[in-house]
Parts: C-alpha cells; structure tokens; sequence
C-alpha cells in the first residue's frame, strides 16, 4: 500500500527509477492506485491552469514607464545614509563638548560649595 | 534582429542596473508568463494579475540595485513577485471576494465541448479547492508547479527552511485530498 507522499514523490518525479518503475506495474493490476495517481495529476495540472496570458505589448509598455520611473540605487542610498550618520554623529560630539565647556564653570563652583565647611554645616 | 548571440541574463541584468529599458523589456518578455502563472497560482483571480504583475515588474526595474547576485535572479524575481501578491490579498480582504464562477474559463484547450461532463465537474471542484487553501499552501503549491522548482528553491524565494516547504506542501496536498473527497462522498 503506497502512501499519499510516496504517490506525490512519483508524480513530481523525485522517485528512485526502480521504486518508480514498481508503483507503475502495481498501478497496471491496481484501479485504486491508479485513480489515485490521477488525482494527484489533476491537482498538479490545475494549480496554475487558467492563468491568464500577458496581453500582447505587455514588455514593451513597461519598459515606456521605467523609461519616466525613478530607479532607486540602493548602494547610492547607503553611502548617502553613511554620511548623514557620520555628520549627525559629529555634530553631537562637538554638542556634547560644547555643553561640557559651559557647564565645567558651574560643576567647578559647586565643587568649591560642597568643600566650604559652612555648606556642611 | 541583430547577428550577434543573444545577450546572457547577466549581461541584461548588468544594463537593467544601469537603468537600459531595452534591456528591461527583454528581461520581462522573458518572464512574464512565468510570472502571471505564479501571480495566478497564488491570487486565483485572472481579473487581478495583469495590475500585480506590472507592479512586480516595475519593482524589479526601480529596486535592481536589492538584487545582490548571490542567489539566482528568478529567485528573487518570485519572490518579488509573491510578496507582491501577498499585499495585494491584504489590500483586497477589505473588499468581498471575487465568486469563483465569475473568474475567466480556463484556457488551456482541455476543458471543451469534448470534455465529459464530470470531468469539468472534477476539474472545477479542484480549483475550487485551490482557491480555497490558505495564500502560504498555494504560493508553495504555485512555485513547485511553475517551473517543477527544487523543494530548496521554493525555501529560497519564500525565505523559509526547508522542512517549513516539505510541510506546507504535504498538508496543502493533503487538505485538497480531504476537500475533494468530501465533494465527491
């Protein structure tokens, strides 16, 4: 008794020549069998049947519109990326630093504040 | 036509790149049955496919420059293709869904006036199925029958392992049997 992936493996073709060669002489003296190969068959034949056919001019038209289509360069977009980080990280380093300066004077005088013997007590 | 050898798809895909829209044009002339089929196999709607498959294609000539080489072009062109056909479902749940009935007759010379009856019958009970399945079973369902693709391909273009592929093709496979047999009984 063949199961249903073995009959699968046969009708995609994936099965050993001999197993293959087998099932096919069973299938000779077997009307189950066979009915069930044929099933597998017609699944196989209607999953793309019906499909439409492009309509004739159909390449030809698009290659118009690419002709007016923005086309994106993905390596042109991340080396555009790469500089945009580059600079915002730069601009923040240099912020940082900036706001460091300004606030090293006040850092300094509550230094002093906290060492006066009088804000201890 | 030129005396020359035809252009590699390397070589059209290095031009595409450089944005050559003649390059581009032979690039979809040489896919896009391949494509409507896969965009049919996972939408099963004929009326939707023309609108995703140009957007699908357009995307391949705006965003060549994502395709890194590494895997092979059709293998990113699905899966451009499939990701496309996913949003436009999404966009599409707001909206009540095409009958079935109403889609085209299929147009692959089988289904005639010499064709039995219960034949037809049979045939229409399986689309059915089909269009019945979860989008992920048929988007599996759809690449293994585009092109026969290796169970590793499909895991490539759907960015998935390949046991997910071997499993979502054994219960799609094994919930169409289901629904069949129920029809049938």
């Amino acid at each position: 008794m063949y199961s249903d992936d073995q009959i699968w493996r046969y009708v995609d073709g994936l099965m050993e020549a001999g197993d293959a060669q087998r099932l096919e002489q069973q299938a000779e003296a077997d009307e189950e069998l066979q009915a069930r190969i044929e099933q597998c068959r017609l699944i196989r034949s209607e999953v793309l049947a019906g499909a439409p056919e492009p309509p004739p001019g159909f390449a030809a038209e698009l290659a118009r519109r690419a002709a007016a289509a923005p086309v994106l360069d993905l390596e042109e977009a991340r080396r555009f990326l790469k500089r945009v980080l580059v600079a915002a990280a730069v601009l923040a380093a240099v912020g940082l630093a900036l706001l460091a300066m300004e606030a090293l004077p006040e850092i300094l005088r509550a230094e002093e504040a906290i060492a006066d013997p009088l804000f201890r007590r | 036509m030129g005396m020359g050898s035809e252009p590699s798809e390397g070589d059209l895909i290095a031009r595409v790149r450089k944005g050559d829209t003649e390059a581009f044009r032979q690039i979809v002339e040489k896919y896009e049955r391949r494509v409507f089929a896969l965009l049919y196999g996972v939408l099963r709607d004929a009326h939707e496919v023309e609108d995703v498959a140009q957007e699908v294609f357009m995307k391949v000539f705006t965003r060549i420059s994502a395709f890194d080489g590494k895997s092979k072009f059709y293998t990113w062109l699905y899966r451009v293709a499939v990701n496309a056909a996913k949003d436009h479902r999404k966009k599409l749940r707001r909206r009540p869904a095409v009958a079935l009935e109403e889609s085209e007759p299929p147009p692959d010379g089988l289904s005639g006036p010499r064709e039995s009856a219960q034949t037809a019958e049979i045939r229409r009970l399986v689309r059915a199925a089909i269009a019945e399945l979860p989008e992920h079973y048929r988007s599996v369902l759809a690449l293994r029958e585009l092109q026969g693709l290796h169970y590793q391909e499909i895991a490539d273009v759907l960015r998935v392992s390949l046991g997910t592929v071997e499993s979502r093709l054994h219960r799609a496979r094994a919930l169409l049997k289901r629904r069949l047999q129920s029809h049938v009984q």
